[in-house]
């Protein structure tokens, strides 16, 4: 890790912290979902970098939000219980999905992750009880910590921030650790991740499984501000957002899917202007990143520091050369 | 005393028998060869005892354990390595970190460790390694290169010092010097020799080029259509009237 990278989490923290302050109840809104959705964007990328893209990954954080509303209607639980164990409910069900899936990969993944995504949305349907059908679970309450109602905007946008942060915080460790290294290894060649003694199936399953988890925080998150959730939430519609942040973003560093996010949310928010035509808006975009970009927004980052890098050290050669001449 | 020993194996493929009970003795610290026309199920084999197949039947046994129906990293982690007959490496990274990601791969650690602990010990010790390693592949001076961007014969070397990182009893190399020139093949072929000269590993050698085969190993396993023709030194295997017959008429061979 270098400099430049503390201190930009140090100055998007400061940001984080006064931006509420300076914004409307409905940015502050928008701002809540922003921070929910850089958990699930983020915890998606860990299945990409083993090459996983899975079709399921939004179903686990419904499960995330469907165990929240379902902990706190039979058991009453506060939010600081019925987040991390909403995550673990969707961490076992990634388990329970993944270990099928483990027999296919590539195209075949894709289309059965699919499946078993749509197999677990669609009991939610089926068994009205407990899940409340077509219609959803409502009444799920907002939480409170220390007599703070998170109902109100504000104290849950922190709220937020700091599960956020520290979602982050590991899944940037997990990225760099020898387990991130794994996982990029088997996606560069399986076989020679094999051969070199690695159990390419088990850390599969870890990146879902982890992915899983915290996809489940954000549900979770997204629940208890919500109040209200059905099975429309967690469908394919929202799985292709999903797939646009992150292809838009590129999954190749930690910071691409959280760039993609930002930006695609900047543009959906301005394109409410155009209601029905932002589908096709954001299809447009989706089908120029993969053909012109497909490294994603990062990828042009990294050209133009490469380009600036080139210029300067073309600079300093002929200042060097220069000096030699005097 | 035997290493490898591979007792009465047969794989089928449906109706097709690839390799039929075949016997392979392979000693400790020797260059073991293993050659035979194409068909001749050489690579069956290979996939056989690096565990990529089961058996039909018959048993492999590595360094005291049975070890047919393990799967290809558990044998990896048992100390038997294979290499690939592709140039299989990282590509996109240079090679001190080809090799250094290699020896990352064999730390046993959970998930929670691996986020939590600081490791770096653990990391100055897998560079003096990786480093060490480069060092007896010749690779040294070009650490900092990209793999993608070396040259053929140096990327089937780096392929090796990867398989180095696991710290192997045993590496099997599947057709090392495929599509060398003759200056590259001298270069892999004395890399090998010295593998097993200077570390003490055991080596077993698919290979087509008989000239590599003949110069490099200690003894040779021949196989034919899915059986076992003979064993023997180099010198006897070359002058076996049944290897000669088996190999008449194929171009591909010239004893």
């Amino acid at each position: 890790m270098n400099w430049k990278e503390p201190l930009l989490a140090v100055v998007l923290l400061v940001a984080a912290g006064v931006a509420p302050f300076t914004a409307s109840t409905y940015s502050v809104e928008v701002l809540i979902l922003f921070l929910i959705n850089l958990i699930l964007v983020s915890s998606y990328r860990i299945l990409t970098t083993t090459g996983d893209w899975s079709l399921s990954h939004v179903v686990m954080m419904g499960t995330g939000a469907y165990a929240t509303a379902l902990l706190s209607k039979w058991w009453d639980l506060p939010i600081f219980l019925t987040v991390p164990l909403a995550a673990v409910v969707a961490a076992v069900v990634g388990l329970i999905v993944v270990t099928p899936l483990l027999r296919t990969k590539g195209f075949g993944f894709f289309i059965a992750s699919f499946a078993l995504g749509e197999l677990i949305r669609l009991s939610w349907i089926k068994f009205r009880d407990p899940f409340g059908g077509a219609r959803g679970m409502i009444g799920i309450p907002s939480g409170e910590m220390w007599e703070i109602d998170f109902f109100e905007p504000i104290p849950y946008y922190f709220f937020v921030l700091v599960v956020a942060v520290a979602s982050l915080l590991f899944m940037y460790r997990l990225d760099h650790s020898r387990i991130g290294k794994t996982f990029k290894a088997i996606y560069t060649d399986e076989g020679l991740a094999e051969s070199l003694g690695i159990d390419v199936q088990r850390f599969r399953a870890m990146a879902f499984v982890t992915g899983a988890f915290f996809a489940g925080i954000a549900g979770s998150l997204l629940a208890h501000r919500l109040g209200a959730i059905d099975p429309k939430n967690f469908d394919v519609n929202t799985m292709v957002y999903l797939i646009i942040w992150i292809v838009v973003g590129g999954t190749s560093t930690f910071w691409g899917p959280l760039i993609g996010l930002t930006v695609m949310t900047i543009v959906f928010e301005w394109a409410r202007p155009l209601l029905e035509w932002r589908p096709l808006l954001f299809g447009g975009i989706l089908i120029f990143f993969l053909i012109f970009q497909p490294g994603g927004l990062e990828g042009v980052f990294a050209q133009v520091r490469d380009r600036l890098a080139a210029r300067r050290r073309g600079k300093a050669d002929r200042t060097s050369a220069g000096n030699q001449e005097s | 005393m035997d290493i490898l020993t591979v007792r009465t194996v047969t794989k089928r493929f449906g109706g097709l028998t690839a390799v039929s009970d075949v016997n392979l003795d392979v000693r400790d610290r020797e260059i073991h060869g293993i050659i035979g026309p194409n068909g001749a199920g050489k690579t069956t084999l290979f996939n056989v005892i690096s565990g990529a197949y089961a058996p039909t039947s018959g048993t492999v046994t590595f360094n005291g354990r049975t070890i047919n129906g393990k799967k290809p990293h558990e044998i990896a982690q048992l100390g038997l390595v294979r290499t690939f007959q592709r140039n299989a490496m990282f590509p996109t990274y240079s090679v001190l970190e080809n090799v250094l990601l290699a020896r990352h791969l064999q730390a046993k650690q959970g998930l929670f460790k691996a986020v939590f602990a600081s490791d770096r010990k653990q990391r100055a010790k897998n560079l003096e390694r990786a480093l060490e390693i480069l060092e007896f592949m010749e690779l040294i001076d070009q650490k900092d290169t990209l793999a993608s961007s070396m040259a053929h014969g140096h990327q089937r070397i780096l392929g090796i010092a990867n398989a180095l990182a696991v710290e192997p009893k045993l590496i099997m190399l599947d057709e090392p010097v495929a599509g060398m020139n003759p200056t590259e093949t001298a270069l892999v072929t004395d890399h090998i020799r010295r593998l097993r000269d200077d570390w003490g590993i055991t080596v077993v050698l698919v290979e087509h080029d008989m000239r590599t085969v003949m110069g490099t190993c200690d003894r040779i396993t021949v196989l034919s259509l899915g059986e076992k023709l003979m064993e023997g030194l180099p010198g006897e295997v070359a002058s076996d009237p049944r290897v000669i017959e088996a190999y008449l008429g194929s171009d591909e061979w010239d004893l």
